[in-house]
């Protein structure tokens, strides 16, 4: 077979009876980017996951990982992969260390290099002192990190994680965060489903959106800036804002709505781009308001996000 | 895969080349399951109850004829297995979807194949130490109660040993069809427990020998120590006519090894294809 990418998708279709979760996706995943996975709930984002870690076989149409078809040839075509999906559930009875040795020796690894490495995954994803511990003890938050170590065991070129970040604190997202960049670097190739629009735009190199078990989209995350520029900025000002100074901000030429959403924030509705979000702010400044702080409401991406799902409906 | 460069190729082969062979994965499957038992204390339950039973049978009765005393030693073997193969093999399959344990293994370079027959043999080892357990025991107490050795054990040890593996194999394919953990135990322990010799009975009374169910051909296992081998009665009490049935030995074998792999092969046919929807 020919493939073009480390992942494939070909005409990929699944359906549960007279539901289609996935429609004929084609999609290629190139080498060492960080891909993300958007869509609504029950876009068909999980589906395409499983069929990708042989969890559900496609209705129709084929995957492929480094060339394998996951259907055909399992062994051969997981055998550079890591991957999360949905919440991990782990084996009660073993501990972090047992768990990691038992996934490692299915993979092949075995003796001193196994016995370090499960270490040093698990210092990693801050688990160490709990490695002798039984898995049955622990919290959601901690099987997240152990099923991130399961991940990273033995140092697979191609990640698939389905909501990394689920069930994790700020700062275990802000590590997860960071660990992918980390993989980035390395030149890993990642795909990653996710909810957090901001995760995937801080971290992927390319995003791919579907709804309805069909693809929308899939570009650059550089191009999206380019594609859909915000025109929606929330002010924040030192004072509360007085109706006056809402009529005198409705008024000034750009602007297309002003919405008060408490006392001191304001969400402006205006016409233009960088340069006119640029003169909208020197105009409220001029009106006498001490702004305190001044974005755009909605990332570039949220703003592709909502527009094309709205228009895929 | 022209598409990629030479270096890719060279990786992506290395990495294939460093999987383990399917014997080895067989291995550490079963070997890590085994594990479950230990730590969840089901096979240290089950040793403490064949101790207390053989115990207890000791101490009722003790006959001189050495057959007759490993016979009723063994006479609760077969419900012994029935119980082992629901603790060991009644939720094997089920569990990894039900518990979601197969979000972390499925998506391993391993077969399911090899998953599920890791598990078998782990689930098989598990209920032969129970049975073997039982046989050492109920041959130490004979010979320490009665100075001899009762013949035909190890026959009796090997049919039991083929009930074990049709058994585990009907408790797997429950398992594998079934969609929670503890409906697959209880059908497995209610099919081989009530299920089935009911059936026997019901069967016997209309004068139809069920040599085709399985725990009635797990009867050989005790029946070869009567001497002579027991045959078909049948009595007449007034108007009822009782029919008293015994399993034939070579029908017996063969009944237990096509349960083992029709069973298995359902079991494993099944396996392969469920989804982790």
């Amino acid at each position: 077979m020919v493939s073009k990418g480390v992942m494939e998708a070909e005409g990929l279709t699944k359906a549960y009876g007279r539901i289609v979760a996935l429609k004929d996706l084609n999609l290629v995943v190139e080498k060492g980017l960080c891909v993300g996975y958007l869509g609504p709930n029950g876009a068909g984002k999980t589906t395409t996951i499983k069929i990708f870690t042989n969890l559900i076989k496609a209705t129709s149409g084929k995957a492929y990982i480094n060339g394998f078809d996951v259907a055909l040839e399992t062994k051969k075509a997981l055998a550079d992969v890591g991957a999360i999906v949905e919440t991990p559930e782990f084996y009660p009875y073993l501990t972090p260390s047992e768990t990691l040795t038992y996934l490692g020796k299915i993979r092949g690894m075995d003796g001193a290099f196994l016995i370090s490495r499960v270490k040093e995954v698990l210092d990693i994803v801050k688990l160490s002192q709990w490695r002798n511990e039984r898995i049955g003890k622990f919290s959601h938050g901690m099987k997240q990190r152990l099923a991130i170590a399961s991940v990273l065991l033995h140092d697979p070129n191609i990640l698939i994680l389905d909501e990394p970040t689920s069930g994790l604190d700020p700062r275990g997202i802000e590590e997860v965060r960071e660990l992918i960049t980390d993989l980035k670097r390395l030149d890993k190739t990642i795909f990653m489903s996710s909810h957090l629009l901001y995760e995937v735009q801080e971290t992927a190199d390319k995003v791919v959106l579907i709804n309805q078990g069909s693809l929308l989209r899939y570009v650059d995350v550089d191009e999206i800036a380019e594609l859909f520029k915000p025109d929606r900025v929330i002010i924040e000002s030192l004072e509360k804002l007085s109706k006056d100074q809402l009529d005198l901000i409705a008024g000034i030429d750009l602007v297309e709505a002003v919405i008060q959403t408490s006392d001191k924030h304001i969400i402006v509705n205006f016409r233009g781009e960088d340069a006119e979000r640029a003169e909208l702010l020197d105009k409220v400044r001029e009106l006498g308001i001490r702004i305190l702080s001044y974005k755009p409401a909605v990332s570039a991406l949220e703003e592709m996000y909502l527009q094309l799902i709205k228009e895929s409906k | 895969m022209c598409g990629k460069n030479v270096e890719d190729m060279d990786a992506i082969k290395e990495r294939v080349e460093t999987l383990p062979s399917t014997f080895k994965q067989l291995f550490t499957v079963s070997s890590f399951e085994f594990l479950k038992f230990l730590r969840g204390k089901r096979l240290l339950a089950m040793l403490l109850l064949t101790t207390i039973t053989v115990f207890l049978t000791v101490a009722i009765s003790r006959p001189e004829n050495s057959n007759d005393f490993i016979s009723n030693l063994l006479a609760f073997i077969t419900t012994f297995v029935v119980i082992s193969v629901t603790l060991f093999g009644g939720d094997a399959v089920v569990s990894e979807f039900e518990r979601k344990t197969g979000y972390l293994v499925f998506p391993l370079p391993l077969e399911r194949s090899v998953l599920i027959f890791g598990k078998y043999l782990s689930a098989l080892t598990a209920s032969m130490i129970v049975v073997g357990y039982h046989y050492l025991l109920s041959i130490i107490s004979v010979f320490l109660i009665n100075g001899s050795l009762p013949s035909k054990v190890g026959l009796s040890f090997l049919y039991v040993f083929l009930y074990v593996l049709s058994a585990l194999s009907i408790a797997f394919m429950i398992s594998a069809f079934m969609k929670g953990t503890t409906g697959s135990s209880i059908l497995t322990f209610a099919l081989l427990f009530l299920i089935f010799p009911s059936i026997q009975s019901a069967l016997s009374f209309a004068g139809v020998k069920p040599w085709f169910l399985v725990t009635f051909a797990a009867g050989i296992s005790t029946l070869i120590f009567e001497h002579p081998y027991p045959k078909d009665t049948t009595e007449q009490f007034g108007n009822i006519t009782l029919h008293i049935y015994y399993p034939e030995v070579a029908i017996s074998i063969i009944v237990m090894i096509v349960y083992a792999i029709l069973c298995l092969l359902l079991c494993w046919k099944k396996a392969i294809t469920k989804e982790m929807a």
